[in-house]
């Protein structure tokens, strides 16, 4: 059974299309009968604040904000975990001194270093970027870590026989036997780190979507709450989904083709 | 088997009509490949003991001393944890020998070079280059003026030049191995290594290999040293087959395989080839329920 390839689109759209209008009947089963707009405001009420919203600018600016945040403190939690797991991998005494203090730091949730990201760097964009390259910091290192010491000695042997030097086999095996492990560590990374930007704007920042939720819940608008809500989850799943698309380039091996 | 058979045996450039597939390849290795005529190839091993506990009382591999000599093909043959891999490591410089010392061509072997090159039974491919850029690998390594170029050579003379340009995910079992003997020899080594190289395939696929590797084999590289556990398999392909002892691994016994036996259409008919089979297959017997009957298990 072959189907054309817009048929196939149609009908994936379809699905995706009832599996977003359930949860929409749901919810507007539930508003109905709750019949009130600051416990649950009816979907017809978010779409009208997520208009007005939109067009007087503001929430756009609470994305731009967002994602910049996200986006510097997740490229500063990179630069910094892959280099130090990746030697932390290759260098047994850099592994012993630090590993233990890994492990300590890592349980400790991004939301408990809050207050210190207050304390040393005020409110606004820095305490912000310290707590998403926070979040973001751990599932890279992990990842990238495992993915260091996963070189297999066999790969090492041949291209020894095959005459490799240092920088080949850096290049060529210990890089490219850690970059699938390193590739899991960024998704996972910039997921966490998405999560992290509403919780530390929640609390130590004056703009941004978890501002906006924040803001929004003392003055009791359930709507643009419910908005701003929306908005982080479709974002963030576009992001993983992009991502997932990315994965085709950066690691073709893993993929049929002929 | 009938053809490998008779284009093992010196008489390959009658054997194969020059018309034929096998005919292009060898005419490919004719082209490029260093002559068996220069005598590299020399293994020599002196009282190796290998052991993994510092007080050297259980030793995998016990005082082998040997010799092998330029374009020999030689087996060492054994129960599994008899040490004949391990042997293979000290060799090709992956381990050092507790005890002994080894050497090729008068070199002290300390690690691994391109001197030897090795085939693992399987995996051993780097799945993240495409099957060309892993055969590319060694020449571009070792300053080639042109890797790519001498990696289609390599494929062509395995058969495999129209996967050039796939991972090695794509392939199956026995395609993988024979880029990884590809890759092997484009480096052109004295020495080449072979560890089950066809342990992990089917036995249909796994004979065509055998077949292949006895049609490449006189050209390319030089000193053959291969490990396996199936006597056909080393009686098939070897001038001289060591046969291993267990717990603690050594040589039991060698013995040298007269090319005549398995010129015949079918050995298996052969009484002598028969009876040296039964005698191998009695000592392998002998060393496996040493080792079973321990009540360490061989520990």
């Amino acid at each position: 059974m072959h189907r054309p390839a817009y048929f196939r689109l149609i009908v994936s759209l379809s699905w995706l299309l009832l599996s977003l209008l359930l949860p929409l009947v749901v919810w507007e089963f539930a508003a109905r009968k709750i019949a009130n707009p600051v416990l649950l405001p009816e979907p017809e009420l978010v779409a009208a604040s997520m208009m007005e919203l939109f067009s007087d600018g503001s929430l756009m600016d609470d994305i731009l904000a967002s994602l910049q945040r996200v986006f510097t403190g997740f490229f500063i939690a990179s630069a910094v975990a892959i280099p130090s797991a990746l030697l932390m991998a290759y260098f047994l005494p850099l592994r012993r001194l630090f590993l233990p203090l890994v492990t300590v730091l890592r349980p400790i949730p991004p939301i408990a270093w809050i207050p210190l990201a207050i304390l040393w760097f005020g409110l606004g964009n820095k305490p912000s970027y310290f707590i998403t390259a926070l979040a973001a910091f751990f599932p890279i290192f992990l990842n990238a870590f495992a993915g260091g010491i996963d070189v297999q000695p066999r790969h090492i042997h041949a291209a020894r026989f095959l005459g490799a030097g240092r920088w080949l086999m850096v290049r060529h095996i210990y890089l490219m036997s850690a970059l699938p492990s390193v590739w899991t560590g960024l998704r996972i990374g910039l997921g966490q780190s998405w999560m992290a930007v509403v919780t530390a704007e929640l609390i130590a920042a004056q703009s941004g979507l978890g501002y906006m939720i924040q803001a929004n819940r003392i003055n009791l608008e359930t709507q643009h709450v419910l908005t701003g809500m929306i908005v982080i989850g479709v974002l963030g799943a576009l992001m993983t989904t992009g991502l997932g698309w990315c994965e085709k380039l950066i690691l073709p091996w893993k993929y049929q083709r002929q | 088997m009938h053809a490998a058979t008779l284009t093992r045996f010196g008489k390959m450039r009658m054997a194969v009509d020059p018309r034929s597939e096998a005919g292009r390849r060898l005419r490919d290795i004719a082209a490029g490949c260093p002559s068996p005529g220069n005598a590299v190839g020399t293994v020599l091993l002196r009282n190796v003991s290998v052991s993994f506990v510092s007080d050297h009382s259980l030793a995998v591999v016990s005082d082998v001393s040997l010799m092998i000599r330029p374009g020999e093909f030689v087996t060492f043959l054994g129960p599994s944890g008899c040490g004949k891999t391990t042997l293979l490591n000290v060799i090709g410089g992956m381990l050092l020998p507790t005890v002994g010392e080894v050497s090729i061509d008068g070199v002290p072997v300390t690690a691994p070079t391109p001197v030897c090159n090795v085939v693992f039974q399987q995996h051993s491919l780097f799945e993240w280059m495409r099957v060309a850029d892993n055969v590319a690998f060694g020449p571009r390594a070792l300053g080639h003026p042109d890797p790519r170029g001498e990696a289609m050579r390599f494929l062509r003379l395995v058969g495999l030049e129209d996967y050039a340009e796939v991972y090695p995910f794509t392939l199956s079992g026995g395609m993988q191995q024979r880029v990884a003997i590809a890759r092997a020899l484009a480096t052109a080594p004295s020495v080449l290594l072979m560890d089950e190289p066809f342990g992990a395939l089917d036995a249909q696929t796994r004979s065509i290999m055998q077949e292949e590797l006895l049609k490449l084999r006189h050209s390319v590289a030089p000193t053959v040293i291969f490990v396996t556990h199936d006597v056909d398999e080393a009686l098939l392909l070897s001038d001289r087959i060591f046969v291993m002892r267990a717990a603690p691994g050594g040589l039991k016994e060698e013995i040298a395989v007269d090319a005549d036996l398995r010129r015949s259409d079918d050995p298996m008919r052969n009484e002598s080839y028969h009876e040296l089979r039964q005698r191998i297959l009695a000592q392998i017997r002998e060393e496996t329920l040493k080792v079973f009957n321990r009540p360490d298990g061989g520990r």
